[in-house]
């Protein structure tokens, strides 16, 4: 969980492309054999991952009668957007997808901000019980969030938060392992970065603010990142504290609500692919940033 | 403690843009303490009310006057009815109805009881009758007002006394049926005709035992040169149940199932009815490993000639077959008894009393009842008993065909963990199953069969 | 832990001795620790202290059974052979998804690294289906495995092959769900391992260059030692996260056939939302929670181990 990179004063050293890109022939030496099979394998592997998605979008662009035809032949009817059409103008995938959003960019706002705080306070402080309570917050990464949701729900029940944005949003706020992440990253920060500030009489949450966060943004990126690729799929627990049609989350109202119709794949796949497609986007378009998340996060690395 | 001094800071900002943001240093005069902490907090709280604002808007329990949300579990031709049945109500009484359909059995009755123990259920929402045993004793349902059903014209003298009586809990209604559906004999009337099983009416009427069953499935058999009966089973929670408990109550075998004393089943005669069944299916007279889908295939392809299934298959198999003939399950061990369940309209239990809602509720269940007509169209044998005296219904083939199966009705053992999507129905399903697939023989099925009945006897009621 | 998971400290300069008495600054940082604080006793510690209270009552979701019972539920879940059968279901998912989803992460890492140009789309094609949210991978899989037009039995049945009943045979269906949770979860792994070989600094290659080391060697002798800690975090990380399985059995089999796929959380919102026995389904977690803290202290012990 160790990184090489070291943080220096102003940022993590950007992994330059051609060191990413490195040559095969320093690391697999000039082998044509082996490239060869390295190849292969890498272009049968991609193929095998990304076939059922591939599947999903020619079905849901499929009419229903070809949907549910031989699959492996042209559609008699043509391509059509119909299942689109359909699923969109039912209103309630538009619906779920803005629940979906703004329980993911609560949940995220909402982590990242007590995280950062608890992580500074437990890496650059001083006060009574400050081990104590640290020791507590990494004992809990252990703890299992799911096995809580039978205490959880009944909890919310008697909150009167069940069927509520609050009671999706709140319970998943909790990350002990954020904190652990950005603690260990404020650490590397060297202290005499905010003696001079403090010299000049700044308070620790305005050294917070101007020294501590604008260093600390890669790791702020990559752990707003894994928050809320982790909110936004969440299916548990708001699977467990919502009944209400209009409340649910994209993957919840996905699995649970029926079409009263019957099942009709060229829908259901729509239905799929808009899901899926917004995450998709993001990644396409920060691929780097996220890649760099993971390894700034300190649990790749070596 | 530092004093630093607070000075208002510029406006507060959402906190994204705090922590991503560096702060310029033309601030140097300003310094933040902990009420600036406080602050960013303030504006995330700000945040989340907005969020519960927003779902007040969506909540059922602020809706407007006049509206109401309801819950059901069907699908297919049964989903297109109820919803047009619902569209009929709304359009008539200026009710907004706002459906959900969820997911059938378990995951629908587990939605509902967590729900209508949160106070967040639906105001009306359909139960199999079966599962009233499991709902009502917990306090999950509220009970009707006959005074305002009758006002919305429907009265007890509507409904058949057995089910009637069925919707009760403790002297007080619970449930007002909505149909029964048993589960029933469809035949394929060509295929029949060349079998020579067809009477003058073009009936099957010659099945009066269980080797006239049998016999007839031979014979159809040979006209397809496949199978002669479709009966899915394969991992299916509630066919094989339903199939063996409607022949068990033929044999007049009794059962004790109650809370308090061990189980008891005649177990020669719940052994008999097994035994029969694996006769028939023997791979040639219908296959032993069917499963649902497989058999509704077969059936509508012309592998086979005759299903057993419920009477919620009939717009499919019609659909196929046009020619489609129907009857109530025949009496093969003695007694005339048919496995039937009914699909019924509660009132979950709600938080705060609301009489504008509460009777509206009541005018959406009258006015949903009364389309028993069009329910009957999807399969069902409409509850409501005017609906049943029309000449439109009467006229209605092959419903009318099996309508006499709604009088014989037999329904799951009135105990708190039995009913449609249960545990109970599931597990006994699966025992029955590896029987007819010839992992288990008859009487060690009926003695499993006890044990896990046993079990759930023993466990603790949670109602 | 910390031994594990602390980052190597930089060349950081001595910390200038505090020219502010130390006592000026005592207990301010607290005010940092507090929000996190409040949801952190509300969110996490409450339910498991209410949680424990509820093991050892006869509580159900309809309200009843407030009353105290001792440890009567706790010896139940011990007499109960579906707890054992979801337990053992649960080990035996994690046993077959931890090692491919490590192995095979590694593979696809190795090769992306190694292998043709355009990582942009090699690494699209690994790690989106982790992006998908868990019904739609449900919707996708089952939509495969389909019985008549599902992509795989039809390639089967063209093939001259016998549909196979992914989903509704015992033995097959927890096949299946391992298949689909590999496929659904590796691209995690995979971007972890890449990030890992690419902090390999390229003298270590150069070396090995210049030994005329063979393509196996070095692959061998440098880059899986190098990964090392990597490989340890993602095994830890894994099956914890392999333990916890649910979202995917509920969807796809409900923890059919006959329970042959049934987790414990499964088991857990089977008994407890689904039977309304809340109390019981608390004492089959805090059983289950128990266990979890022996398998991860058992792996913080090896790893410690092999710190040292």
């Amino acid at each position: 969980m160790s990184t090489q990179t070291k943080i220096r004063a102003s940022r993590a050293p950007k992994a330059t492309r051609a060191q990413n890109q490195r040559t095969s022939a320093l690391t697999i030496g000039t082998s044509k054999g082996w490239t060869g099979g390295a190849i292969t394998a890498l272009i049968l592997l991609a193929l095998m991952w990304v076939l059922p998605i591939l599947w999903g979008v020619t079905t849901s662009l499929k009419s229903e009668k070809d949907a549910a035809g031989p699959p492996l032949s042209a559609p008699s009817e043509g391509w059509t957007l119909d299942a689109y059409i359909q699923v969109l103008t039912k209103g309630e995938i538009p619906r779920w997808m803005f629940n979906s959003f703004f329980v993911a960019v609560a949940v995220t706002v909402l982590t990242v901000a007590i995280s950062a705080l608890a992580a500074y306070g437990f890496s650059r402080t001083e006060f009574r019980g400050r081990k104590w309570l640290f020791a507590l917050t990494i004992a809990s990464i252990m703890v299992p969030g799911q096995i809580l949701i039978v205490p959880l729900f009944q909890q919310m029940n008697s909150m009167r938060l069940t069927d509520t944005f609050a009671g999706i949003i709140l319970p998943q706020i909790v990350a002990p392992m954020m904190v652990f992440i950005m603690k260990n990253f404020f650490d590397t920060i060297p202290k005499e970065l905010e003696e001079a500030a403090r010299i000049d009489g700044a308070g620790r949450m305005r050294i917070f603010m101007t020294i501590i966060v604008p260093l600390s943004r890669p790791i702020l990126m990559a752990v707003s990142i894994f928050v809320f690729i982790g909110a936004w799929n969440n299916f548990l627990w708001p699977f467990i504290v919502t009944n209400n049609p209009d409340l649910l989350t994209l993957p919840v109202g996905l699995a649970t609500v029926k079409n009263a119709y019957g099942v009709q794949y060229a829908q259901s796949m729509a239905s799929a692919i808009l899901a899926a497609l917004p995450l998709m986007v993001v990644f396409a378009l920060f691929q780097r940033q996220i890649v760099k998340g993971f390894a700034t996060s300190g649990m790749g690395g070596q | 403690m530092k004093h630093d001094l607070p000075r208002a800071s510029p406006e507060p900002e959402p906190a994204t843009k705090r922590l991503s943001d560096n702060l310029p240093h033309s601030l140097s005069g300003a310094t933040f303490s902990r009420r600036s902490v406080f602050r960013s907090f303030a504006v995330t709280a700000g945040f989340l009310a907005l969020g519960g604002g927003l779902s007040a808007c969506g909540g059922s329990s602020q809706a407007a006057e006049g509206s109401i949300q309801t819950w059901d579990l069907f699908s297919g031709s049964d989903g297109i009815s109820m919803r047009s049945m619902i569209a009929n109500f709304s359009n008539e009484s200026a009710v907004n109805v706002r459906p959900v359909t969820l997911a059938w059995g378990s995951p629908y009755y587990t939605k509902l009881a967590m729900a209508a123990s949160s106070g967040k259920a639906p105001d009306t929402a359909i139960m199999h009758l079966s599962r009233l045993a499991g709902f009502a004793p917990g306090g999950l349902l509220e009970p009707y007002d006959l005074e305002l059903l009758a006002e919305f014209g429907v009265r007890e003298e509507d409904f058949a006394p057995a089910v009637w009586k069925n919707c009760h809990y403790e002297g007080q209604l619970f449930a007002v049926p909505l149909d029964t559906h048993p589960f029933v004999v469809f035949y394929n009337k060509d295929i029949a005709e060349k079998a020579g099983v067809l009477d003058s009416s073009g009936a099957i009427s010659s099945i009066t035992s269980a080797e006239g069953m049998l016999e007839v499935g031979r014979k159809l058999a040979k006209v397809t040169g496949k199978q002669g009966i479709s009966f899915g089973h394969v991992l299916d929670s509630a066919q094989p149940w339903r199939l063996f408990w409607g022949l068990y109550a033929q044999t007049g075998g009794g059962y004790t199932i109650e809370v308090g004393s061990p189980a008891v089943l005649d177990t020669a005669k719940a052994a008999e009815v097994l035994t029969f069944l694996t006769q028939m299916m023997d791979g040639k007279i219908a296959l032993k490993n069917q499963t649902y889908a497989g058999g509704i295939a077969d059936f509508t392809s012309g592998t086979t000639g005759l299903i057993l299934s419920g009477a919620w298959e009939m717009p499919a198999l019609k659909g196929a077959i046009p020619n489609l003939g129907a009857m109530p399950m025949p009496t093969m061990f003695g007694t005339p008894a048919n496995y039937a369940d009914s699909h019924s309209y509660v009132l979950p239990r709600q938080v705060s009393e609301d009489p504008q809602r509460r009777r509206t509720a009541h005018q959406f269940v009258a006015g949903l009842i009364k389309q028993g007509q069009k329910w009957a169209e999807a399969g069902h044998i409409p509850a409501f008993l005017p609906v049943q005296e029309t000449p439109a219904y009467q006229n209605l083939h092959p419903q009318v065909d099996y309508a006499a199966a709604g009088t014989t009705p037999v329904f799951d053992p009135p105990v708190w963990f039995s009913g449609a999507g249960t545990d109970f129905q599931n597990q006994l399903s699966q025992t029955i199953s590896a029987c007819f697939q010839g992992t288990l023989d008859p009487p060690a099925a009926v003695s499993s069969m006890l044990e896990i009945i046993n079990k759930m006897l023993s466990a603790p009621n949670p109602t | 832990m910390n031994t594990v998971l602390t980052e190597l400290a930089p060349s950081a300069a001595p910390p200038i001795t505090q020219k502010t008495p130390a006592k000026v600054r005592k207990g301010s940082g607290f005010w940092f620790v507090v929000p996190f604080l409040i949801a952190f006793a509300l969110f996490l510690l409450w339910p498991i202290v209410s949680g424990l209270w509820m093991s050892l009552t006869n509580q159900s979701l309809t309200g009843s059974g407030t009353g105290f019972t001792g440890l009567s539920n706790y010896a139940e879940a011990l007499g109960d052979a579906a707890v054992w059968q979801s337990l053992w279901n649960t080990a035996v998912f994690t046993i077959a998804t931890a090692a491919p989803l490590v192995v095979l992460s590694f593979v696809m890492a190795y090769l992306v690294y190694v292998g043709l140009p355009g990582q942009w789309l090699w690494r699209m094609s690994f790690f989106t289906p982790y992006l998908l949210p868990v019904s739609v991978v449900a919707a996708l899989w089952q939509w495969m495995f389909q019985p008549g037009f599902g992509l795989i039995n039809s390639i089967l049945t063209q093939l001259g092959f016998a549909e196979i009943g992914f989903l509704d045979q015992q033995g097959v269906a927890m096949f299946s769900i391992v298949l689909v949770t590999i496929w659904w979860t590796v691209g995690f792994n995979f971007l972890l391992y890449l990030s890992a070989l690419q902090n390999i600094p390229d003298h270590v290659f150069e070396a090995a260059q210049l030994d005329g080391a063979g393509p196996w060697r070095r692959l061998v002798s440098i880059i899986v030692p190098m990964v090392n800690k990597t490989t340890v975090m993602i095994v830890m990380l894994q099956i914890l996260a392999s333990l916890k399985v649910f979202e995917q059995i509920y969807l796809l089999t409900s923890g059919g056939p006959r329970g042959s796929t049934r987790s414990v959380l499964e088991y857990i919102y089977d008994v407890g939302f689904s039977g309304y026995r809340l109390g019981y389904a608390s004492a089959i977690s805090y059983l289950f929670f128990a266990l979890i803290v022996v398998v991860a202290v058992v792996q913080l012990r090896i790893m410690n181990r092999k710190e040292h």
